[in-house]
């Protein structure tokens, strides 16, 4: 209550104090009579309301008078005016869309990148799959299993392609005498990339199908190692792959004798290879789709391709049997036909390779040349081991050298300086053997 | 077994492996490694174009973003093509937030100079 008493007393004290200010001006005021700004067009009625104003409250008319005079006085004392100075506020851009010609641009070639995409996309996809339609036939009835997933049951395995990328695609059968798997895959022009299909204009490289088929190895099947292909590709896989490079070398003069198209080259391991696989059925189907079919590789020793330069294999890996077959889309896709006789000749193939039967020297110097082989590359990895051994003995000595110089206890400074002498003296000794005389 | 001439075997069926170990994946990568190298480049041209605001820098992240995805593999996860996605939207998004003024077309500065 005494709080409530003196906060009353306290606004009735300010509110004197208010008036006390305007009734001296009050007084002072009301002998000169103040000007009254007329303005234009402002209605008679204003002039009403000051009277009412004056003889009720009498306060009123004179604060706009007041709050100008104060303006003036203090607009006198302080510097000029200064100039208003406006923030440097960037407009919105709703106003001016015409000067965003960058980001339209950008969003444009957006936009044409992914319509390309799209178009690109289902473009590789209809190619791709009437290819798979015009293989599925043939694939059906040479393999148990076409286009498996991996993952869903056998029984309900419906054959499809699979999608790899928007430019690859691929099929997994398996299922097969003679074949422990046939790997189908089709790389096309990534026409759905707009970057690519312009490098494509430059260096055409086109749509590719290659067939990796893992053949079976039983003890009873002999060794071979053919190579047959246009002769750019064929070259080309020649330096790659390992086997090839190792076992095999150019056969000109087998390849004059069955007149294969000229621009094709023969590789292979021995001549009677040459001789077996290709006979004049093969031959003639080689001649007649020479455009579709590019390199065809079949090897009992393939390890895949060469090490990089610099780098090279501390083991050997294990040699598996395998047939590689790399085709052109762009000729093979023409006619159902050519594919089921390309796909025939394929399997010809295998099943050909399967029962081909040496001769016996033929057989014993191709069992020699690969044991050659094997012991050559131990033999220059041996040489490795051994460097890398003697790398890590120099490393021990001259980390134990460095332990030896930091000792600062002089005792056992001594005791290691002597370890290091008994070692070096050992070292030295000749190696004798005590032999027991019984 | 069906010795008809018929050559299918179902009992000697291999399945087939997908991509999950590394080996295939690292193949994969090697043969193709552009999704990849866009992805990092889309990465590194959107936090540009948040840390420093370089408006050309996250139109060209969202560029590398329609790349990678244009060449993705179906193997790989969709997180990672989402994710490089959204960080150069957003990095579009935040620069022209924080000053909606137009980049400067470098014919602009050519034709003045």
């Amino acid at each position: 209550w005494i709080f409530l008493i003196f906060f009353i007393g306290f606004a009735i004290s300010t509110d004197d104090n208010e008036f006390a200010e305007f009734e001296d001006e009050f007084v002072g005021s009301s002998a000169t009579q103040a000007p009254e700004i007329q303005r234009e067009g402002e209605p008679p009625v204003l002039k009403q309301k000051d009277d009412f104003e004056e003889e009720d409250f009498g306060v009123v008319e004179e604060e706009p008078e007041e709050a100008e005079k104060v303006r003036e006085a203090d607009s006198d004392d302080a510097a000029p005016a200064q100039p208003l100075k406006f923030a440097d506020v960037p407009a919105h851009f709703r106003s001016n869309w015409a000067s965003y010609q960058v980001e339209g641009i950008v969003v444009l070639i957006i936009l044409i990148y992914m319509t390309n995409y799209l178009i690109g996309k289902t473009t590789n996809a209809s190619i791709a799959q009437t290819i798979f339609d015009m293989c599925r036939p043939t694939l059906e009835e040479q393999f148990a299993v076409v286009g498996d997933d991996g993952t869903t049951d056998l029984d309900k395995m419906i054959p499809s392609l699979k999608h790899d990328t928007d430019s690859t695609f691929s099929a997994w059968c398996t299922g097969r005498v003679n074949v422990n798997s046939l790997f189908l895959q089709m790389k096309m022009v990534k026409r759905q990339d707009v970057v690519s299909r312009i490098m494509e204009m430059f260096t055409p490289s086109g749509d590719k199908m290659t067939i990796k088929a893992s053949l079976e190895t039983t003890n009873d099947t002999d060794p071979l190692i053919f190579a047959v292909g246009e002769k750019k590709i064929a070259s080309k896989y020649f330096k790659e792959m390992l086997d090839l490079n190792s076992f095999a070398s150019e056969r000109k003069q087998a390849a004059q004798q069955f007149n294969l198209p000229a621009s094709w080259q023969v590789y292979a391991d021995q001549n009677e290879v040459v001789f077996s696989i290709l006979d004049p059925g093969v031959v003639s189907l080689l001649k007649k789709h020479e455009d579709a079919i590019e390199f065809i590789h079949i090897s009992d020793q393939f390890t895949g391709p060469k090490p990089a330069e610099g780098e090279s294999y501390t083991r050997l890996p294990e040699a598996q049997r395998y047939m590689f077959v790399s085709l052109n889309l762009q000729y093979l896709g023409q006619d159902e036909e050519s594919v089921m006789e390309i796909l025939n000749l394929v399997f010809y193939l295998i099943d050909k390779a399967r029962k081909m039967k040496l001769s016996k020297d033929a057989k014993v110097k191709a069992e020699r040349r690969r044991k050659e082989f094997e012991d050559a590359f131990l033999k220059q990895t041996h040489q490795f081991r051994q460097e890398a051994a003697q790398a890590r003995r120099e490393e021990k000595t001259r980390e134990r050298k460095q332990k030896l110089m930091d000792e600062s206890d002089p005792e056992r400074q001594k005791r290691l300086e002597a370890k290091e002498l008994k070692r070096e003296a050992k070292a030295k000794s000749p190696k004798m053997k005590q032999l027991k005389v019984k | 077994m069906q010795q008809n001439g018929d050559p299918r075997r179902t009992n000697r069926i291999v399945r087939y492996k997908p991509l999950d170990s590394t080996a295939n994946q690292q193949q994969a990568i090697s043969e193709d490694p552009l999704p990849e190298y866009m992805n990092v480049l889309g990465m590194i041209f959107s936090m540009c174009g948040l840390m420093i605001r370089m408006k050309w820098c996250s139109w060209l992240a969202l560029v590398c973003s329609c790349i990678s995805f244009a060449n993705t593999r179906t193997s790989d996860d969709a997180k990672q093509i989402v994710s490089s996605f959204m960080l150069s939207v957003s990095a579009v998004v935040m620069s022209y937030l924080q000053n909606p003024s137009p980049i400067i077309p470098p014919w602009v500065t050519l034709l003045q100079s």
